[in-house]
């Protein structure tokens, strides 16, 4: 290849040079299909004209043994005479039978000749007009044919066994067409009587100037040329002749013991007729293969391309596939890692709404509430889009009552409506069916979604609230939500982005609007998944209508009637002076966790319950436990080290010597990704409650697995609290590892709490090192990971960020060392990480652990 | 990736190419397998290899089933009257002959069951003693270069004494005779042709002793006969005598072996096959095949016969061209007595089938 050839080709892309030649080989294929098609008109047109060939010499065949039956039978008739003149010589009865023969018809002449062709009777026979009369002296029967005479019929009369004469009969030219039957045979055909050695023709009845001129066509003549020589090998032969006169059978057939041929043409169409339909087809047959090779041709062409590009097509798959794992196992990690302070926090939060009398207190500690729950939203969100992401989102359809959820909506966007002072009006047809079949739950989320979202970027006006049903059938109806407000809207050209994942509109705007943009990608994945519909019209700077639409089924007759909000101020009061759901005195359950702050947490959340709490820090604790008391229910941790969650509940399950078998045991899991209900459920848990605690959840899950008996209503009196004063200025010492003040945050600023922390921090110190070194020693991974993560939780809630900072990078290589997706070369990676960070991190342990001791003595 | 494209679309070619033309051929095929020719089957005495009667019909009909492209299957010494015969046939046609040629004249006398059995296949042979639907008895007009050959020995002959070795005194043999005698007479009515029978078509010592006795007893000076090989000619030669041979053209002798009364089996064959071909072979008893389409006549005149005897006989030849018969009124046997009256004419139904007189001017030696 030349440098220029080369240089051009190198600048053309891969695709059009690979389409390039894919038009090159279909030309070629479609050429060889021509071809083939060509060539194969060519043989069956060939074979169908040879077939057609044979059907008409075989036609002739015929004719030519009828016409040598019709011989056979005039020679008979004059033998039989022969004999009679041989039995009884005489004149008398020559005459008689001469007569006889001769019919009265002058066209035929009758005689007798002796052999050397004189006549007896009648007239003399030349042997030079007639050359197959000699063979009559020999003895044998004679046809014979004279142009310009006619037909001889001769046989011999014997004498003593001997040739004596030869009796005679001549039909005249004009009598053969009628003796040959030549007008018998197709009447579209021509056929003429033709001596053998082809020179003369012998035309009869219709033959004109134009069968003339068709028997001297050059082409003509060459056709029945080549059927005298089929005719030396059979009785009678056919051509196909395409000349400029037009397409001809040719046909020809030598007539027995004669010197004579019988010749003839008939036209192509009278014979082929319809048979050669049969091209129009093969024709339409052709093209289908044409289109379907060009159909295929086009498909094989897009394969290629596809092949071509595969690869590079899988390693982007491949890449996008580990990315989104990693965004996966992202995810998880950040629900773990936002779950275990937050809980913190809410906890702690709601201690302070319920125990702190000042006002001021109370305020600050709900905006901490709001901030905290938003703060759980925005993670739920993510935590609902991975699932979905995923695949591992589920709808869980059961029985509901539309109004509760039109009355749980509108208890939720009131108070905000009203802060932002915008009109709420909830449209709600009292007809409507109530009784419905679904995900509520997650078409709660739906409306909600619409509704906090019309309430956020509305800034005056109103939000209009529509819920509406179509009837599907009679036990379906299309549930539709319909939001209207007066906000802000949203320009055409981004309504098409809007239900886009992680998309926020006009951001410049809209820059002091909370959320992570995947409320409504979520809401439109959820519907989807529901099978309905989701949409919005919106005028820019107007005002939006979202809705969306849902089938359900009905499954009761009740309907909505009138929807009756709760007090404006309920949930708010609710929130701002805690009061247990219930008290349970005489119930006792077990809170395991490794973790002595989360079992510090839960405690305290208890406290309100009056529930009997005893807690264990770790499986095996629990299993004592349990073997000597007997508990109402269990708290049950996940992720333990030695024995985790799940081994635990499964060993309690089978223990013999269980007091509390019949308790159920309630996972409790920092893990709220995807799957992780399904699969603890599955497991044998009774339920789960996800990390950070919701106290209400917990309240709820308890009051639906304690014993009925053992639930009792709320006194109404305040339960003394005590007064813990955060604000107690604690003079510190000089701390290089603990930053109290950040400890104190993490105990809600409880400083009793922080004690307590702290002191069983130090408390358990030495025994947890000890455990930590030992699973170094021994390489146990599995178990380093979860007590270097405990020490990761425990030390941060205490104030150490360092501490926890390194924990947390030894945790991560832990987890290396534990995946199963880990390469071997990864593996090493992290074991060498921890053999070089282990000893550092057990000597900031042991400082912490001294100053941690320093820091209980000022509390 | 790019290469591996290349060398599939190479390999897709190729097999559309193989797919192609076998296609192409089958197409081809079809249209052509759609007759298939028809095999031809003959039986013979001797062995086929062996030079003489069996080996020039061999030859014959060898080069007219390769003329017409067809298979020639052959069963060769089956012996006569051992019941060989039928079930050579009963071979040929399982091997699938269409038509079979009995090469010997008492093949069709003793199989004239399974010719009858096996009515589908045509059949020829070329004596006439049976005749069936599908027998046909097939034979050159020997006796026509057997005249012109008796021409020649008349104008030869010095002492007028023709010598005559014949086999068997059939049809075939004596019409041979007398054709040979009226050639004779037809130059010189005068010289005499003596007969001597060896009744065997082959047996060379009795030939040989015939041959003698005919120049040392009677006289001959010119010797001709009818047997399968030439032992004949050898004793003439011998004695320094003319003769003249039958069926073969030999080679090796003086000026004295005047010509041979000769066949030409191709053309013979040819005329058969592409009568049966035709579908013509079985729709007469007898057929025959004659000086007018050169069939038989006489060839290789030797040094001793003069261009103006050649002349002659080409004369003569033209005459029986032009249909001229032999055997034709008034015609008397050996002994005197009419055979055909004037006028007349001898049939070939008779001449093939039953003639069994000689003429006069014939003399047998005892």
């Amino acid at each position: 290849m030349s440098e220029e050839r080369k240089n051009f080709l190198e600048k053309i892309p891969f695709s059009v040079l690979l389409s390039r030649r894919i038009v090159v080989q279909f030309l070629g294929l479609l050429f060889l299909l021509i071809c083939a098609g060509l060539f194969g008109r060519t043989a069956v047109s060939g074979l169908l004209n040879a077939t057609l060939e044979k059907t008409v010499a075989r036609q002739m065949s015929d004719m030519s043994i009828v016409a040598e039956e019709r011989f056979a039978k005039e020679l008979a008739e004059l033998k039989m005479a022969a004999q009679y003149i041989e039995a009884h010589p005489s004149d008398e009865n020559e005459e008689n039978f001469l007569n006889l023969l001769k019919e009265d018809d002058l066209k035929i002449k009758v005689g007798l000749i002796r052999l050397d062709g004189s006549a007896v009777r009648g007239k003399n026979l030349s042997k030079w007009e007639f050359l197959r009369l000699p063979m009559a002296y020999r003895g044998n029967d004679v046809v014979d044919y004279c142009p310009g005479r006619g037909i001889l019929f001769a046989v011999p009369v014997f004498k003593n066994r001997n040739v004596h004469r030869v009796l005679y009969r001549l039909y005249d030219e004009k009598l053969l067409s009628d003796m040959f039957g030549l007008a018998e045979y197709n009447s579209d055909s021509r056929l003429v009587i033709q001596e053998r050695n082809g020179n003369i023709i012998i035309p009869y009845k219709n033959y004109g100037e134009q069968d003339k001129k068709f028997f001297e066509n050059q082409k003509i003549r060459d056709g029945f040329k080549k059927i005298r020589e089929i005719l030396k090998t059979h009785k009678s032969g056919a051509v196909y002749s395409n000349s400029e006169l037009g397409r001809y059978f040719l046909f020809a057939t030598d007539l027995p013991q004669t010197n004579c041929s019988m010749i003839g043409y008939v036209p192509w169409k009278a014979v082929a007729g319809d048979i050669f339909k049969i091209y129009t087809i093969v024709i339409g047959c052709g093209i289908l293969m044409l289109i379907f090779l060009a159909a295929l041709g086009a498909y094989l062409f897009v394969v290629r391309l596809k092949a071509a590009e595969s690869d590079e097509l899988r390693e982007a798959k491949e890449a996008a596939d580990a990315a989104n794992n990693a965004k996966s196992a992202f995810l998880a990690n950040m629900s773990h890692e936002i779950r275990t302070p937050i809980n913190a926090v809410i906890g702690m939060n709601e201690m302070i709404l319920r125990e702190s009398k000042d006002a001021n207190i109370i305020k600050y500690a709900h905006n901490a509430a709001a901030a905290s729950e938003s703060l759980l939203h925005l993670i739920n969100d993510i935590l609902d889009f991975s699932k979905i992401e995923s695949g591992k989102f589920e709808i869980l359809e059961e029985n509901y009552h539309l109004s509760d959820v039109i009355k749980s909506l509108a208890n939720i966007i009131r108070p905000r409506a009203d802060k932002k002072n915008l009109s709420f009006k909830i449209e709600v047809d009292e007809n409507l069916k109530n009784n419905l079949f679904g995900d509520a739950s997650r078409i709660r989320q739906i409306a909600l979604n619409f509704l906090t979202n019309a309430v956020k970027y509305t800034k005056v006006g109103g939000i209009e609230f529509i819920v509406e049903q179509e009837k599907i059938s009679d036990d379906e109806v299309f549930l539709k939500f319909t939001v209207k407000d007066t906000g802000l809207g949203i320009r055409e050209e981004d309504v098409k982005k809007l239900f886009q994942d992680f998309e926020r509109l006009d951001t410049r705007k809209n820059k002091n609007i909370e959320g992570t943009g995947l409320g409504l990608a979520i809401s439109h994945r959820l519907i989807e998944m529901m099978g309905g519909e989701i949409g919005v019209q919106s005028v820019y700077g107007e005002g939006s209508t979202f809705y969306a639409k849902v089938p359900q089924k009905v499954v009761g007759e009740e309907v909505v009637g009138k929807i009756t909000e709760d007090p404006v101020n309920k949930k708010e009061k609710s929130k701002t002076e805690y009061k247990p759901a219930f008290i349970a005195p005489e119930a006792k359950i077990l809170v395991v966790d490794d973790n002595e702050m989360n079992l510090l947490v839960a405690t305290s959340l208890l406290k309100g319950t009056k529930i009997q709490v005893d807690t264990a820090i770790s499986g095996m604790e629990c299993l004592r436990k349990i073997a000597e008391t007997q508990y109402d229910l269990i708290l049950l941790d996940q992720m333990m080290p030695s024995l985790d969650g799940i081994q635990t509940m499964k060993i309690a399950r089978e223990m013999e010597n269980n007091l509390s078998k019949d308790a159920p045991i309630i996972a409790l899991t920092a893990n709220a990704i995807s799957g992780a209900r399904e699969m603890l459920i599955g497991e044998g848990f009774d339920d789960y409650l996800s990390k950070p605690i919701d106290v209400h959840a917990m309240e709820e899950m308890l009051m639906n697995y304690l014993p009925i008996e053992k639930l009792h209503a709320p006194k109404e009196e305040d339960s003394a609290e005590e007064e813990i004063s955060a604000e107690e200025k604690i003079s510190q010492p000089d701390l290089k590892y603990i930053d109290v003040d950040l400890g104190l945050e993490y105990s809600a600023g409880m400083a009793d709490l922080y004690k307590n922390i702290l002191e069983t921090f130090c408390d358990l110190k030495e025994e947890k090192q000890a455990k930590l070194n030992e699973s170094f020693i021994n390489e146990d991974w599995k178990n380093y990971t979860v007590f270097i993560h405990a020490l990761k939780s425990t030390s941060l809630s205490l104030g150490s960020e360092k501490v926890s900072s390194k924990a947390k990078d030894l945790e991560t290589a832990g987890k290396v060392i534990t995946s199963a997706i880990t390469s071997e070369l990864e593996k090493h990676e992290a074991i060498e990480f921890i053999k070089s960070h282990h000893a550092e991190e057990m000597n900031l342990y042991d400082k912490l652990a001294e100053e941690a001791a320093q820091v209980i003595k000022t509390l | 990736m790019l290469e591996k494209l290349k060398r599939l679309r190479y390999i897709a070619a190729v097999a559309v190419m193989l797919l192609f033309f076998p296609l192409v051929a089958m197409v081809i095929d079809f249209g052509k397998n759609f007759e298939q020719s028809p095999k031809i089957g003959i039986i013979t005495l001797g062995d086929i290899n062996v030079p003489g009667w069996n080996k020039s019909h061999y030859d014959g009909i060898k080069a007219a089933c390769d003329r017409f492209g067809l298979e020639l299957l052959v069963r060769d010494n089956v012996p006569e009257n051992t019941g060989r015969c039928p079930a050579a046939i009963r071979e040929l046609v399982q091997e699938g002959a269409d038509m079979i040629f009995l090469s010997s004249f008492n093949y069709a006398v003793e199989s004239k069951e399974s010719v009858e059995k096996f009515h589908n296949i045509a059949f020829a042979t070329n004596s006439s003693e049976v005749h069936t639907r599908n027998l046909t008895s097939y034979f050159p007009r020997m006796y026509q270069a057997r005249y012109l050959s008796g021409t020649l020995a008349g104008m030869k002959t010095k002492s007028n004494v023709i010598g005559y070795v014949a086999a068997i005194p059939n049809a075939e043999v004596i019409r041979g005779i007398d054709a040979f005698t009226l050639g004779v007479q037809r130059v010189n009515p005068d010289a005499t042709v003596v007969v001597i029978w060896t009744n065997s078509w082959q047996d060379e010592v009795k030939e040989k002793i015939n041959a003698e006795r005919l120049i040392t007893e009677v006289g001959a000076d010119v010797l001709t006969y009818h047997q399968d090989e030439d032992t004949v000619a050898k004793v003439a030669e011998k004695f320094g005598v003319d003769f003249i041979a039958y069926n073969a053209i030999l080679s090796g002798y003086s000026e004295h072996y005047l010509a041979s009364v000769y066949c030409d089996w191709e053309l013979y064959y040819i005329d058969m096959i592409e009568r049966y071909l035709k579908g013509e072979l079985n729709t007469m008893k007898n057929h025959w095949l004659g000086i007018d389409r050169g069939a038989v006549g006489l060839r290789e005149f030797s040094s001793a016969v003069t261009p103006e005897m050649i002349a002659k006989i080409d004369s003569f030849k033209q005459e029986l061209i032009g249909n001229r018969q032999i055997f034709f009124g008034p015609l008397y046997d050996i002994d005197g007595e009419i055979i055909c009256e004037d006028g007349d004419a001898i049939s070939d139904d008779v001449l093939f089938e039953s003639m069994n007189r000689l003429v006069k001017g014939v003399e047998i030696l005892e």
